[in-house]
């Protein structure tokens, strides 16, 4: 019993690490502040739900997810040549409301507030992963591969080209660069590993429904950017553990489970509030944006 | 007729109800350095921005190699063959001096795919890591010549604001180009970073480059051009050679205003 609470916590750890990692590479790489990674994380979720309710193979859903996410967050950068900082954070907000109603809304698709019950457990050629164990193995390979994805992304040329578009991007143009293309990839590429998460959360929970991508929810994850450090992946996986455990290590100090959600809340809010206090670069960041 | 590498012709810009440049004309000769000077508020500064593409031009013409750059962006200009420099640092503050100048080599780090597959599918003596090696001891021996080398790997947000200055001219320098222009390059720094920054500028006259720079101080400006500029409320009021200016009575009545 103990066991399958742990393994269960372990694929929870790696969902918000393929979240919390994606979101360092357009917050904390290119410095859009995005607060739409959420919708991406529910468009993966449907996309590879509703597909893998119509018999499509669990690959071939993941996949989609992922690209339906990349796409919008295509879409989602457009704006960004004109729109910038603050205002491009709500832009970015604005956008996460639209996919919020639209699952909710769209019923003959989504089921609106229903949701989707019913969504079939990855199996891959044959191979199904109905246990939680055979998941957790599944999850943490695809987390192992995002990492390095992202820190190879991160260490490349043009991962030093996001980070000079974040410190100044007029200083970029000047050195002849297309800013723009290099936030709409950033941002693209961090939509398509959040439709990833969706996907593989979908298909571990069984069950979606659009309650679990509202705005909220983007609350712990640029909580886990900022905790870990901006442009930081070890930074990020750190806080990733830590703000996932420390809430759960309430159960077992006798809370009663209505105050378990608020008291969550509170506990981001007050590391965060420390952090940015004490530790304005996070855990592990060497970033300080001005 | 002069061998002009920039031309600017009855360039305007209002702010608002502010007439920042007034029918501005001017031209700047290949392989020389030209100085633009003029009290504060002259606006100098707007006519780089205008010819950067960083602010958006009313009206005229700004011609680099007779084609005409006034409605093009930033980015466009850049690769065109404008490097600039900044009045306040526009250093990459989070990226070392390596990265800050590293990145200002090409556009190569512009092409994703090839950036993230890297030397991945490529032997170690690639000619992509041959490239980057060159580009490494480009960078050293430039570090070297402003005797900055220590500070390579540091980030460039603790630098001091000299040696900020002379990355920034540094950056401008490797960034392709066939017109530098500087703004206010010695303003604040110390007479012996001034001395170098002097000694930089005329070697690299010296190498054939053409410069543009704006600065306040005199002596610095009227040693170091060929020639001079001077603005007034937006407008060109006289150009000439470094002696002619200094005796100028349309010149000192304007600084004294």
């Amino acid at each position: 019993m103990a066991s399958a609470y742990i393994i269960h916590l372990l694929i929870l750890i790696c969902i918000y690490l393929i979240l919390s990692l994606s979101l360092n590479l357009s917050v904390g790489y290119s410095g859009v502040l995005n607060l739409g990674h959420i919708a991406f994380y529910g468009l993966g979720a449907y996309t590879s739900a509703l597909m893998a309710l119509a018999g499509v193979p669990f690959l071939l859903c993941l996949l989609a997810g992922g690209l339906v996410a990349m796409f919008s967050g295509f879409l989602l950068a457009l704006p960004t040549d004109k729109i910038k900082g603050d205002y491009l954070a709500l832009v970015t907000v604005g956008f996460s409301f639209i996919i919020y109603s639209l699952m909710l809304n769209l019923d003959e698709v989504t089921r609106g507030p229903l949701g989707l019950p019913g969504i079939p457990r990855p199996s891959i050629f044959g191979f199904g992963f109905e246990d939680n164990f055979s998941f957790l193995i599944l999850i943490a390979v695809i987390t192992l591969a995002v990492y390095f994805i992202i820190q190879r992304i991160a260490d490349s040329p043009f991962g030093k080209l996001l980070e000079a578009v974040r410190d100044d991007e007029l200083a970029a143009k000047i050195l002849g660069k297309d800013t723009f293309k290099a936030k709409a990839f950033s941002l693209a590429i961090s939509a398509f590993f959040a439709g990833i998460a969706g996907a593989l959360y979908a298909s571990y929970i069984t069950f979606i429904d659009p309650s679990s991508f509202s705005l909220m929810q983007i609350i712990p994850i640029i909580s886990i950017v900022i905790i870990g450090g901006l442009a930081s992946l070890p930074g990020t996986v750190l806080a990733t553990i830590i703000l996932t455990l420390i809430p759960e290590a309430l159960r077992f100090v006798g809370f009663p489970s209505s105050i378990l959600g608020p008291m969550r809340q509170i506990i981001y809010a007050l590391i965060l509030l420390l952090i940015l206090i004490y530790r304005p670069r996070g855990f592990l960041g060497k970033v300080e944006l001005e | 007729m002069k061998n002009d590498i920039l031309k600017i012709e009855n360039l305007k810009k209002h702010f608002g109800g502010v007439l920042a440049v007034d029918d501005c004309s001017f031209g700047v000769e290949r392989g020389t350095i030209t100085a633009l000077i003029g009290p504060n508020g002259s606006g100098k500064t707007t006519v780089f921005n205008l010819i950067s593409g960083v602010t958006k031009v009313d009206s005229g013409k700004i011609l680099l190699n007779d084609l005409n750059i006034a409605h093009l962006q930033p980015s466009v200009i850049s690769n065109l063959g404008i490097s600039r420099v900044f009045q306040q640092s526009r250093l990459f503050g989070n990226l070392t001096v390596e990265e800050n100048l590293m990145l200002a080599f090409d556009n190569e780090d512009q092409k994703f795919w090839a950036s993230f597959l890297g030397d991945w599918w490529r032997k170690p003596a690639s000619a992509k890591d041959t490239a980057r090696q060159s580009k490494k001891q480009i960078i050293d021996e430039y570090l070297e010549s402003m005797h900055i080398t220590h500070m390579r790997d540091k980030q460039t947000r603790d630098l001091s604001f000299g040696q900020k200055r002379l990355v920034e001219i540094l950056r401008a320098l490797i960034n392709p180009h066939n017109l530098l222009m500087l703004d206010e390059p010695v303003a604040g720094v110390t007479p012996e970073l001034r001395d170098k920054i002097k000694k930089v500028l005329l070697e690299l006259k010296a190498k054939g480059e053409t410069i543009l720079l704006i600065e306040h101080d005199m002596n610095f400006t009227l040693k170091v051009a060929d020639w001079v500029i001077v603005m007034d409320a937006g407008q060109v009021i006289v150009e000439g050679i470094p002696d002619e200016i200094r005796h100028n009575p349309k010149v000192l009545e304007a600084y004294l205003d």
